[in-house]
């Protein structure tokens, strides 16, 4: 019984990891849509456009622009791309986002303040329709596998116990 | 240089000049107050100081007090022993992603006019190679020259000048106007004026509406004003001053309006609506004296003759920069 359980509740913890995963997705989805609308209306500059970003996004995602917003008032390099980096680097690669979800937050990063307005809009836009591709994709797998997960997890401990026995 | 002001350039100066400059504020340097940073890619570092005009060697000491000495020197990139440090672009870049807050997107508008305020009220004058549609600046790319101006705000400099342009009969200012040369300290003067007309320092506080074309009196950023102007001043920055003056009387009910500079075609019109609504005011224009002026504006020459002003306040540098020569009333009688 208790092998089950455990198999059960190794089912309900990878299930866990991708809806949170989703969870992140929709808040860095958040992050760009608040950016491109304050770079648009606006025009403030990084730093103020990341403080107002803090104040309306959540969870693990709070934690990374408050990241992005400490090393960029204590200017940590002459390159905001390499702030955006770092701070992937520290806060993002840990919550078990794809190498491809990781890909398009990076390369938004890349084209952080170093194009005039016009342009940073532009590929904001790119960043929220790459990112939304994903989330929806994650959001259809979830669906089928919260079943997979309960049902392979139970016969993997039914399994188990059956080796066992 | 006092430690807020310190603060504020370091912060935004690339890490190799600020360690320079560290260095110079350790070793004492006795040069006085600290004016400017000129940075010219592939040209030497220069500080402006009180006391004169320096190079920077890659030591972070001071060298040659006038730069004409080194001229011979320039292309050896020394100064005696001392090797002199030379700005690169890299330099510049890491300087403009610092004042801009790694943002130039945000700071387009200021790039095009030529010079950003930061904090503090500083203004960092940019030029490199422009870039035009049709006959307006569209914008500028390859910023190679920098001119950081620190500010330096005077308080008190008009205190002795006050009296002299209120008429206590009527309990309101005389219009007044400024006259100077260039770098003599008008708009140190008019910031100062400003300040004690808005706080009442020695008669009623009276509403100030300021219309700050180029940011240098109020220094605002980000819309708050760094300079000290008064508890009881509105601002409108970077908005040319006719436009300035009418949405001022719109919408902020001065009852003094100070504007830098006049002497444009149109000022006139917008000085006599002021002066119709009820508005004193302020103001400063170029010249040596009243008849240069005129003589050297048409447009200013109107405006003096049109009999709108009852004070003129004459400055110039003989005796430093800031020396009133002259307070003068509407007949050219001295004001004592």
């Amino acid at each position: 019984m208790v092998v089950i359980i455990a198999c059960y509740m190794l089912g309900e913890l990878f299930y866990e990891q991708l809806r949170k995963r989703l969870i992140n997705l929709k808040e860095l989805h958040k992050v760009g849509r608040v950016f491109k609308a304050n770079i648009r209306y606006t025009g403030e500059d990084i730093e103020e456009i990341m403080k107002n970003i803090y104040d309306r996004v959540g969870g693990e995602i709070k934690e990374f622009i408050g990241e992005i917003i400490t090393r960029i008032g204590i200017r940590e390099s002459n390159d905001v791309n390499d702030l955006w980096k770092i701070s992937v680097r520290e806060k993002l690669e840990s919550m078990f986002l794809s190498e491809d979800e990781l890909l398009i937050i990076n390369r938004f990063g890349d084209t952080l303040g170093i194009m005039d307005k016009e342009m940073q809009i532009e590929n904001t836009e790119l960043y929220l329709d790459e990112l939304q591709i994903k989330i929806d994709d994650l959001e259809k797998d979830l669906k089928q596998k919260k079943k997979l997960y309960k049902t392979l997890s139970i016969a993997t401990g039914i399994f188990i116990v059956l080796l066992i026995v | 240089m006092n430690e807020r002001v310190y603060k504020e350039i370091i912060e935004i100066l690339p890490r190799k000049i600020r360690e320079l400059l560290k260095a110079i504020m350790i070793s004492n340097s006795n040069c006085g107050n600290l004016i400017e940073v000129r940075l010219r890619v592939n040209k030497p570092l220069i500080c402006i100081y009180e006391s004169g005009e320096y190079l920077i060697s890659e030591r972070g000491k001071n060298v040659g007090e006038k730069t004409n000495k080194v001229v011979n020197n320039v292309n050896n990139l020394g100064y005696g022993n001392e090797s002199l440090y030379i700005v690169k672009e890299s330099d510049i870049k890491e300087l403009l992603q610092y004042i801009s807050n790694y943002s130039i997107y945000a700071y387009e508008r200021e790039i095009r006019q030529g010079y950003l305020t930061i904090k503090g009220g500083h203004r960092i004058g940019v030029a490199g190679k422009v870039i035009t549609e049709g006959d307006r600046i569209k914008s500028m790319a390859y910023i190679t020259y920098v001119n950081i101006r620190i500010a330096h705000e005077i308080i008190g400099c008009s205190n002795n000048l006050i009296k002299k342009i209120y008429n206590e009969e009527k309990n309101r200012l005389y219009n007044t106007v400024i006259i100077s040369p260039p770098c003599c300290g008008k708009t140190t003067l008019l910031r100062d004026l400003v300040r004690n007309i808005s706080d009442g320092r020695y008669f009623k506080p009276l509403n100030v509406g300021l219309v700050d074309e180029r940011s240098e009196i109020a220094a605002c950023y980000k819309g708050v004003a760094q300079n000290n102007i008064g508890i009881r001043t509105d601002v409108l920055d970077c908005c040319d001053k006719v436009h300035g003056m009418y949405m001022l009387l719109r919408s902020m009910s001065p009852k003094v309006i100070a504007v830098d500079e006049i002497g444009g075609e149109n000022d006139l019109k917008a000085l006599r609506t002021c002066v119709s609504s009820g508005c004193d005011l302020i103001a400063t224009a170029h010249g040596e004296n009243i008849s240069e002026a005129k003589e050297k504006n048409r447009f200013l020459k109107e405006i003096l003759d049109s009999g709108i002003f009852d004070r003129y306040i004459i400055l110039n540098n003989k005796k430093g920069v800031g020396n009133i020569e002259t307070v003068l009333d509407i007949g050219g009688n001295i004001v004592v």
